[in-house]
C-alpha cells in the first residue's frame, strides 16, 4: 500500500448512515501535515456527519481512517482528543456555571502530588493560550458571565489548549466580529506553520477562499474533488456544490416607494440604542448593518415587543402603536424571525404542521378545535417557501438548517404580517438555499410587504437591501441608498466615522 | 388532524415499517392495564363483579381529578406540589361553612383553590421563579394557615347532611364522585386537547422563548395551568371530605406525590409540552387496580406499598425501553 | 484560593444576611436563645437533616433528585436497632451497607436503565416504606443495647458528636468538589453533561458513587436518629423531605444541577434550623413554624427570580458595550 508520507490524515471509503438517510457515501478524504483544508457543501452534505466521525462521536462507521500512515478506529471522543484530534464546534460546548480555565481544561487539570487541582499552574497555563488568543478575558471568569463571541473564542482556545496535531473548526466565526476573525486567523496561520492541520468548515466562502490552502467540496455525502488555492472560484465551488452555476439565481430590481408603513421616532432602550429615527415603505427592503454590539439585534426585538423601550415611539400606518409585548406586536402587523432559529424559531421537537400552526389561533378557531380545517391553507405556505419535505409530520429538528428557516418564513407568512422583521435570515444557511430566501424575500416585498432585515452579512445587504441604515453603538450614523450601497461604505460608517467628508468616495 | 402530542407519533418514517414496536410505544400503559387486568380476574374471581369495580372507581376518581388538573401544569412545563394541601384546605372549608350555607361553603373552598393557584401561577409564570419550590412554599403556608384555623383538629360533617350525598351518595347505581369525575374529566380532556388555549398550553410547555417569540403569553398561560390545578384539587377536597364525612388539617397529604406519578405512568412528560388527559387517567386507574386487588386477594398493605413502587419504576422503564430514550 | 463554585455572589450573600437577621432576631426576643447550651443543641439538631442534605447536595449538582432518603431513614434506622440483638457494631454496619445498597440501585436505575431519577427514586421511596413497615411491623422497635444512645448523646469537647460527624463530612466533601478533578466533573456533568461527556468524563460512575453516597448519608442520619431513644420508627423522615430539599434549595444550589455547592447547603440547614429552635424557644405553635419556613422560602424564590431577571437584563447592556 502506498503511504504518501506527508498525510497526516487520510479517511477512505466513510460510508455512515441514519435512520432512513445515507449521510456518507464512500467519501474520502485526505488532509496533508501542515495545511488548512476547508469542507464546504449544501446544508445535509454530511460535512457535520464527517467531523464528528474523526472526533469520536460516532464510533460506528464503515470505511478507515489513516493517521500518519496508521491505520485507527475512531471509538470515543477522549481516544480521539489522545491521538490528536481537537474539535471546535459550532454549538457551544461550555459550561456555564464553571470558570473559564476549569472549561479548557476540564477532566485535564494539572495535578499536584496529592491528587488535587493545582490551581496556579492551571490558571497560569490558560492565561497564556488567552494571550495566544489575544482574548482580553481572565482566566478566573464564570463563563456565563461572558458574551456569545467571547465563549466562542474560549471554546477555540479549548482546542488549541488540546496541543492537537489536527484541529477541527466548524464554521467558528459565527459569532465573532471583523477584529476577532482577524486575530482568529492569525492564529490559524501560526498553527498551520508550526505543523498542525487544520480542516476548517464555513459557508462563508470569503473566509474560506482567504485563509484555505486546499478547498474539498462536499455533496449528498460524497467528496465530488478538491481545489488548490490558484483554483479557487466561486463559480467553480457553486458548480460543484449544488451541480450548476447559481450566478444568474438571483437578481435584484429596482424598488417604487409607496406609502410608508413603519416609523420609529426617538426610539431608545437605555443602555443599548438611543434616538433612533427610521422608516420603511411598502414595497421596501429595508437593511440595518453594524457590527456586533452596535445594539442592531436588539432594536429589531424591542420593535417586536420583546423589550420595552424606554422612549420614542412607533407608527405604524401613520397610527401611534403601542407595543409591550410580541403578541401585540403580531396583532399590530408585525412579523418575526429571530436569528437563532433552534432556540427561538421553531419547536424542534414538534412536526412541521404544528409549528407553523401555531400562530394567529384565534383568527382560524373559535376557541375550540376539533378538525384541522386550515391544513391545505397552511401547506400553501410551505410551497411558496419551496420547502421539500419528506411528510408534514417530520420533527422540524430532522430538518436541514435551510429547511428550518423556510418553515420559519413559512410560519411567519401564515400570519401575513405587514412588517416583516429578519434577524440575521441566512446565518448557518448553504449557499443555494439563501439564494432561494433572497428571491422569496423580494417577491413578498414587492407584493407589498415591508422588510426589515438586521444582518452582519455585508454581501447580503449589498445584495438584497434597498436601502441601508447603518448604526455604530446604539446610534443610527448612517443612511444609504441604492448606489451608495456598497461594501465599502458599509464598513466604513459602521467602525464609527460620522464625517462623509473623511470618506473620500 | 388531529395533533397528538406525544414524543413518539412524530418520529420518521422508517418506523413505519416496524409496527408492533410503535402500538405498544404509543400505547404500552394501555396494553399493560388490560394484561394487568386479565391476570388479576385470573387470580381472584371477586375482581370482575360490579360491586368492585363500581368500588374502585370511587376509590380512584379523587386522585383522577387531582391528576387532571396536575397534566395541566404538567404539560405547562410545571409541578404543583401544593395540591395535596388545597385538597385538606377545600375540605375543611366547604365543612365548616356546612352549618351556615352548604353552597357558600363548597363555593368558597372552589375560591380558595383558585386563589392558591392564582399565586402559585403569579410567581411561578411572571417571576419565573422555580415551580417545585414555590409550590412547596406554598403548601407549607397553606397547611399552616390550615392547621392555624383548625386548631389541629377536625370539623365533622353533621350526620345524614345532604353534603354526604357528594361523596357516598349514587345516581342511577353510579356513585356520584365517579360522575364527577367523569365529567371533570371530559372537560379537561376537551379543554387541553381542543382548543386553542390548550395549544397554547403544550407549546409553553414545549419551549417557553419560542412560545414568547410566537406571541403567546406565557404568564397568562402559566396562571391559567395553576388556577385550574388548585380549583381541581378544590373540588377533589370537597368529595373526599364528604366521603370520609370529616375534614382534617393532613386530609390531603401525598397527593401530590401519587398524581404526579399516576401522570408520568400515563406518560405524562416530566419536562413538559407532551402528554394527555386520558392516558394521565389511566395512571391512576392502575395504582387504584393494583391497590384494589391486593385488597380483594389479601395481600397486606406493606406488600402493596412495594408492588406499587416496583410498578412505577417498571413501568417507565419498560417505557423508555420502547421509546429509546429518557423521558 | 477562593471557593470556586457557581452562582450568584450576590445571592450567597443574601442568604448569609437572612441568617444574621434571623440570629439577631432571636437573640433578641429569647434570653435562652443566647446561651451556650442552646447553641449545643443547635448543632445536635441540625446534624441530622445536615447530613442528608449532604448527599442530596451531591445528587442535585450533578442534575439529579433524590427523594428517597426519608424512607431510607427510616429503614436504616430500624436495622441498626433491631441488630443490636445479635450484635450492635454489625448492625450498624449492615445499616450502613443498606443504604449504600440502596443509594446503589438507585443509580443504577437511573445511569443504565435510564430511568428519570424522580421517578426511581419516588418508586424506591413507596418500595423502602412497604419494607419497613414489614420490618418493624408497623410499630417502633426498642433497642436492647444502651450503649447504643452514646452515638446521639456523646460530645468532644463538649459538642455533640453527630455535629463532629457532619462537620467533619462537609469539609471532607467540600474539599473533594472544590479542589479534585473529581469535584469539578460533578459541576461539569451537572451543567452540560454534553461537555462533561465529550471531556471524557465518566458520567455514569461518577453519577452512580454520588447515589450511593446519598444512601449513605442517609443510613448514617438514620443511626444517629434513632439512636437519640434508642427506638426505630416506621415514621422516621416522613416529615424530612421538604424540610431538606428547602434547606439545600435555600442555601443555593439548583434543582437542575451545577450551581451550588455544600456550604452553601450548611447555611440553609442552619437557617432552617435555627428558625425551628428559635420558635421553639418562642412557644410558636409548630405550624406558624411551617408557615413562616414557606414563607421564607418563597421570599427567597422570588427574590432570586428578580435578580436573575435583572442580571439577564443588564447582560444585554454588556452584550452591546464589549
Amino acid at each position: 500500500m502506498n503511504k504518501k508520507s506527508n498525510n497526516m490524515l487520510r479517511a477512505e471509503n466513510i460510508s455512515k448512515t441514519f435512520p432512513g438517510v445515507q449521510a456518507l457515501d464512500r467519501l474520502s478524504f485526505d488532509l496533508k501535515k501542515g495545511e488548512i483544508n476547508a469542507i464546504v457543501g449544501e446544508n445535509g452534505a454530511g460535512k457535520s456527519t464527517f467531523i464528528k466521525i474523526l472526533s469520536g462521536v460516532y464510533p460506528q462507521y464503515e470505511g478507515k481512517i489513516y493517521i500518519l500512515g496508521k491505520e485507527i478506529r475512531i471509538i470515543n471522543p477522549r481516544q480521539a482528543r489522545n491521538i490528536g484530534i481537537s474539535t471546535v464546534y459550532q454549538e457551544l460546548l461550555l459550561v456555564p456555571q464553571l470558570t473559564v480555565a476549569e472549561n479548557i481544561f476540564l477532566n485535564r487539570f494539572p495535578l499536584r502530588k496529592n491528587g488535587t487541582i493545582n490551581w496556579k499552574i492551571l490558571f497560569r497555563d490558560t492565561s497564556d493560550i488567552l494571550n495566544k488568543l489575544k482574548i482580553e478575558i481572565k482566566p478566573d471568569e464564570i463563563v456565563s458571565d461572558l458574551s456569545v463571541s467571547q465563549m466562542q473564542m474560549v471554546e477555540i482556545a479549548k482546542a488549541i489548549a488540546a496541543e492537537c496535531k489536527v484541529l477541527i473548526m466548524d464554521e467558528p466565526t459565527s459569532s465573532l466580529n471583523i477584529e476577532e476573525v482577524r486575530t482568529l486567523f492569525n492564529l490559524i496561520l501560526d498553527l498551520r506553520d508550526a505543523g498542525v492541520s487544520i480542516i476548517y468548515i464555513s459557508h462563508r466562502f470569503k473566509e474560506v477562499f482567504e485563509i484555505a490552502d486546499r478547498l474539498t467540496i462536499f455533496r449528498d455525502g460524497k467528496n465530488v474533488g478538491t481545489l488548490n488555492k490558484n483554483d479557487f472560484s466561486f463559480n467553480r465551488v457553486c458548480e460543484m456544490m449544488i451541480g450548476q452555476n447559481i450566478r444568474n439565481y438571483f437578481h435584484k430590481d429596482k424598488v417604487i416607494l409607496k406609502d410608508e408603513i413603519l416609523s420609529l421616532k426617538n426610539f431608545s432602550l437605555k443602555g443599548v440604542f438611543k434616538d433612533i429615527n427610521l422608516c420603511t415603505h411598502k414595497g421596501e427592503i429595508v437593511g440595518i448593518y453594524g457590527l456586533l454590539g452596535s445594539g442592531r439585534s436588539e432594536l429589531l426585538q424591542t420593535i417586536f415587543g420583546l423589550y420595552k423601550n424606554t422612549e420614542g415611539k412607533i407608527y405604524i400606518n401613520s397610527n401611534l402603536v403601542k407595543i409591550n409585548s410580541p403578541g401585540e406586536a403580531i396583532s399590530s402587523g408585525l412579523g418575526f424571525v429571530p436569528e437563532d432559529k433552534k432556540e427561538a424559531g421553531l419547536f424542534l421537537r414538534l412536526s412541521i404542521i404544528q409549528n407553523i400552526s401555531i400562530l394567529n389561533l384565534d383568527q382560524r378557531y373559535n376557541f375550540f378545535i376539533f378538525r384541522d380545517k386550515h391544513k391545505k391553507e397552511l401547506e400553501k405556505y410551505l410551497d411558496i417557501v419551496l420547502l421539500k419535505y419528506p411528510n408534514l409530520n417530520t420533527w422540524v429538528q430532522n430538518l436541514s438548517g435551510g429547511n428550518q428557516q423556510k418553515v420559519v418564513l413559512a410560519k411567519w407568512l401564515s400570519a401575513k404580517p405587514k412588517i416583516l422583521l429578519l434577524d440575521e435570515p441566512s446565518k448557518g444557511i448553504d449557499v443555494r438555499t439563501r439564494a432561494e430566501i433572497y428571491q422569496l424575500i423580494t417577491k413578498l416585498a414587492r407584493s407589498g410587504m415591508s422588510v426589515l432585515l438586521v444582518s452582519s452579512d455585508i454581501q447580503e445587504i449589498c445584495r438584497i437591501c434597498d436601502r441601508v441604515y447603518i448604526m455604530h453603538e446604539g446610534r443610527l450614523v448612517k443612511e444609504l441608498y441604492d448606489k451608495e450601497i456598497k461594501e465599502e461604505m458599509l464598513v466604513h460608517y459602521s467602525s464609527g466615522v460620522e464625517k462623509e467628508e473623511e470618506f473620500a468616495g | 388532524m388531529q395533533v397528538k402530542n406525544s414524543f413518539t407519533k412524530n418520529s420518521p418514517s422508517k418506523f413505519r415499517k416496524l409496527n408492533i414496536n410503535r402500538v405498544i410505544r404509543q400505547q404500552g400503559i394501555l396494553i399493560f392495564l388490560i394484561v394487568l387486568v386479565i391476570i388479576i380476574s385470573f387470580i381472584s374471581s371477586d375482581f370482575i363483579t360490579k360491586d368492585n369495580i363500581i368500588n374502585l372507581l370511587k376509590q380512584i376518581s379523587i386522585l383522577s381529578i387531582v391528576i387532571c388538573g396536575m397534566t395541566f401544569c404538567l404539560v405547562g412545563g410545571n409541578f404543583d406540589l401544593s395540591v395535596g394541601s388545597i385538597i385538606s384546605l377545600s375540605g375543611f372549608i366547604a365543612v365548616s361553612l356546612l352549618s351556615k350555607n352548604m353552597l357558600l361553603g363548597i363555593v368558597a373552598a372552589i375560591i380558595a383553590g383558585a386563589i392558591v393557584g392564582l399565586v402559585n401561577g403569579l410567581i411561578i409564570g411572571k417571576l419565573k421563579a422555580n415551580a417545585i419550590l414555590v409550590t412547596i412554599g406554598t403548601m407549607s403556608i397553606v397547611q399552616a394557615i390550615l392547621l392555624l384555623l383548625s386548631k389541629g383538629s377536625y370539623v365533622q360533617v353533621p350526620y345524614e347532611h345532604p353534603y354526604r350525598i357528594i361523596g357516598t351518595g349514587f345516581v342511577y347505581g353510579i356513585p356520584v364522585p365517579v360522575i364527577i369525575c367523569a365529567i371533570i374529566i371530559i372537560i379537561s380532556y376537551v379543554l387541553l386537547h381542543h382548543t386553542t388555549t390548550g395549544r397554547r398550553i403544550f407549546a409553553v410547555g414545549t419551549n417557553r422563548v419560542v412560545s414568547k417569540f410566537s406571541g403567546i403569553n406565557n404568564t397568562w398561560i402559566t396562571v391559567f395551568t395553576f388556577i385550574i390545578s388548585g380549583v381541581l384539587a378544590a373540588i377533589a377536597g370537597i368529595i373526599l371530605a364528604s366521603r370520609v364525612t370529616s375534614a382534617t388539617p393532613k386530609a390531603g397529604v401525598g397527593y401530590e406525590f401519587d398524581a404526579i406519578a399516576a401522570a408520568v405512568l400515563g406518560g405524562v412528560s416530566l419536562f413538559g409540552g407532551s402528554g394527555n388527559v386520558l392516558k394521565a387517567v389511566t395512571g391512576a386507574l392502575i395504582i387504584g387496580i393494583i391497590a384494589n386487588s391486593m385488597l380483594l386477594i389479601g395481600i397486606p398493605f406493606q406488600i402493596n406499598l412495594i408492588i406499587k413502587g416496583l410498578i412505577i419504576i417498571g413501568v417507565v422503564g419498560l417505557d423508555n425501553y420502547f421509546r429509546g430514550r429518557q423521558i | 484560593m477562593n471557593e470556586v463554585t457557581s452562582g450568584n455572589l450576590l445571592f450567597k450573600y443574601r442568604v448569609l444576611i437572612i441568617l444574621l437577621l434571623i440570629i439577631i432576631f432571636f437573640s433578641v426576643f429569647s434570653d435562652n436563645f443566647r446561651t451556650i447550651e442552646n447553641l449545643l443543641n443547635i448543632l445536635l439538631q441540625i446534624s441530622i437533616n445536615g447530613i442528608i442534605a449532604l448527599g442530596l447536595t451531591l445528587v442535585l449538582l450533578t442534575g439529579e433528585i433524590d427523594i428517597s432518603f426519608g424512607a431510607v431513614v427510616a429503614l436504616c434506622g430500624a436495622i441498626s436497632v433491631g441488630f443490636q440483638i445479635h450484635n450492635t457494631f454489625l448492625g450498624i454496619l449492615i445499616s450502613l451497607l443498606v443504604g449504600m445498597f440502596i443509594g446503589f440501585i438507585n443509580g443504577f436505575l437511573v445511569t443504565k436503565c435510564k430511568i428519570n431519577s424522580f421517578i426511581v427514586t419516588f418508586g424506591m421511596m413507596t418500595i423502602i416504606r412497604g419494607v419497613v413497615l414489614m420490618y418493624t411491623g408497623g410499630r417502633p422497635i426498642s433497642g436492647v443495647d444502651a450503649r447504643y444512645t452514646y452515638i446521639a448523646e456523646s460530645t468532644f469537647l463538649k459538642i455533640p458528636t453527630p455535629f463532629w460527624i457532619f462537620f467533619i463530612l462537609l469539609i471532607v466533601a467540600y474539599f473533594f468538589l472544590s479542589q479534585t478533578n473529581f469535584g469539578r466533573s460533578m459541576y461539569a456533568i451537572g451543567g452540560n453533561s454534553e461537555v462533561a461527556k465529550l471531556s471524557g468524563i465518566n458520567v455514569i460512575g461518577i453519577k452512580l458513587l454520588v447515589f450511593i453516597i446519598s444512601g449513605f448519608m442517609a443510613a448514617l442520619s438514620g443511626i444517629i436518629l434513632s439512636s437519640r431513644l434508642n427506638t426505630g420508627s416506621p415514621a422516621f423522615g416522613e416529615s424530612m423531605l421538604l424540610p431538606v430539599i428547602a434547606a439545600v434549595v435555600l442555601g443555593g444550589t439548583s434543582l437542575a444541577g451545577g450551581v451550588g455547592g455544600v456550604f452553601q447547603t450548611f447555611i440553609g440547614v442552619l437557617i432552617l434550623g435555627i428558625l425551628a429552635n428559635g420558635f421553639n424557644l418562642l412557644n410558636v405553635y409548630s405550624y406558624l413554624q411551617t408557615l413562616f419556613m414557606g414563607i421564607i422560602l418563597v421570599i427567597v424564590v422570588i427574590t432570586d427570580a428578580l435578580s436573575s431577571d435583572a442580571r439577564a437584563r443588564r447582560s444585554i447592556e454588556k452584550r452591546v458595550f464589549k
